[in-house]
């Protein structure tokens, strides 16, 4: 049985346009999940999300159209059992409202020029970076206010300069689930070890891994 | 018509705060504007729906920490609660914070009671911030317990009030939260029955309890960025 993910992002976009993530991600989860694009998302309701098994952040113009109706939805979703994926600009709204930077465990502070960034599994054993090749790329490095009560578990660490900062983590919110993937600034991004990381971040939602 | 409240404290195993007595002074102080719907110091069980029937929760729990092993339930009954319009009062026990996400929710967790515990004479002064919780409240003394608590950087809180600890330095002792469409107060005097009898303390548990509840104007009710 197809499981279903509810994409939230902007065609058009200030930054980051979702289109192609879009055609990634249903080539990562084919046979997974059924992937529907929603770029309404300041009218959210939990009525709506509840009735998907996964719900992937890559809003861009949070700024425009995002309401806080729409940060309690998200929010009571996870609380209440829900799965939610926020890939890079899908954290940014964390500048806004409080709940949704508690939620994932961070405060978007702002990022630098793109560097070239190493990024390397940590110690922690967990499914979703089992196997995870340590890789170099060009990206933006997001700088982060990061949540001191969080019971978070940082996966991926990335490395610049003298700056070291948490990657990828996931953490249990109320019923739900929580996996935050730093890199994806552009579809590249998306290639390799991360996309592996989204692949199974889907499955550990699911606990199919 | 009076809002309904959800009162919950510790009646048979209370660790330091026995609700015993304070409840008597919480029914004086609010009889006028609530009804008591619901006085219990089991509500691990109670499921998200059933608070919905709740203008305000009012916790002065000190038991937590055994209750919340159970199936995380009263966290996500709580939070699924606040974060669809409920409102929620702490006063003193901030044992709730052992769940991280009630943390978060109210703005940090105990780290210590600082010494000399229980009786210790505390000056507060309403923070100058214009919020309807202060309406009437003046600088008032009691003896009570001082917290050392651990902020949440990241959770956006208005202080209503501060203690004075000493010359120039100032804590924040109470303060309020908007959390998705719901509202947080959290009230850090409250050690013992004489707390609850003081003018002032009786205003300001008035007042927030009635913000909580969406029965005072102000902050929380725009529902736009």
């Amino acid at each position: 049985m197809m499981r279903q993910a509810l994409l939230l992002g902007d065609t058009v976009a200030p930054y980051h346009p979702v289109g192609g993530v879009m055609k990634v991600l249903q080539r990562v989860y084919d046979g997974v999940f059924d992937i529907t694009l929603e770029e309404d998302y300041g009218n959210l309701t939990l009525d709506r999300l509840k009735s998907y098994d996964m719900v992937i952040s890559y809003i861009d113009n949070w700024g425009v159209k995002g309401s806080r109706k729409a940060v309690a939805a998200l929010v009571s979703y996870v609380a209440d059992g829900g799965n939610l994926l926020a890939l890079h600009n899908g954290m940014v709204m964390t500048r806004d409202c409080h709940e949704f930077a508690l939620l994932l465990g961070a405060r978007f502070l702002g990022h630098p020029s793109q560097v070239l960034i190493d990024y390397s599994r940590t110690d922690v054993d967990h499914p979703i970076s089992e196997r995870f090749e340590d890789f170099k790329t060009t990206e933006e490095s997001y700088q982060f206010d990061f949540d001191d009560f969080t019971e978070k578990q940082v996966l991926v660490q990335s490395r610049y300069a003298k700056s070291s900062v948490p990657a990828v983590w996931c953490h249990r919110y109320g019923w739900g689930k929580v996996v935050c993937v730093v890199p994806g600034h552009q579809v590249e991004s998306f290639r390799g070890p991360v996309r592996k990381i989204l692949y199974k971040a889907g499955l550990w939602f699911i606990d199919r891994i | 018509m009076k809002k309904k409240l959800f009162l919950s404290g510790d009646y048979t195993y209370p660790l330091y705060h026995p609700l015993k007595n304070v409840d008597s002074e919480i029914f004086a102080i609010l009889g006028d504007d609530f009804e008591f719907a619901l006085n219990t110091e089991h509500f691990e069980s109670l499921e998200d729906y059933e608070y919905a029937r709740f203008d305000t929760v009012l916790l002065y729990n000190d038991h937590w920490i055994d209750k919340s092993p159970t199936v995380h339930q009263q966290v996500q009954a709580l939070l699924h609660y606040v974060l669809n319009g409920g409102g929620l009062l702490v006063v003193h026990n901030l044992d709730p914070g052992v769940d991280y996400e009630m943390a978060q929710m109210l703005g940090g967790a105990l780290k210590k009671t600082l010494a000399p515990q229980n009786h210790r004479h505390i000056d507060y002064f309403p923070a100058a911030v214009d919020h309807p919780i202060l309406q009437g409240v003046g600088p008032f003394s009691l003896e009570d317990d001082l917290f050392d608590i651990h902020h949440d950087r990241l959770t956006d809180k208005t202080v209503l009030l501060n203690a004075r600890i000493e010359e120039g330095i100032e804590v924040p002792m109470a303060w309020a939260i908007e959390f998705g469409l719901g509202r947080v107060v959290y009230i850090a005097p409250g050690h013992d029955v004489t707390t609850f009898r003081n003018p002032e303390y009786r205003k300001l548990l008035r007042n927030a309890a009635l913000w909580t509840a969406g029965g005072l104007p102000g902050p929380g009710k725009d529902t736009s960025l």
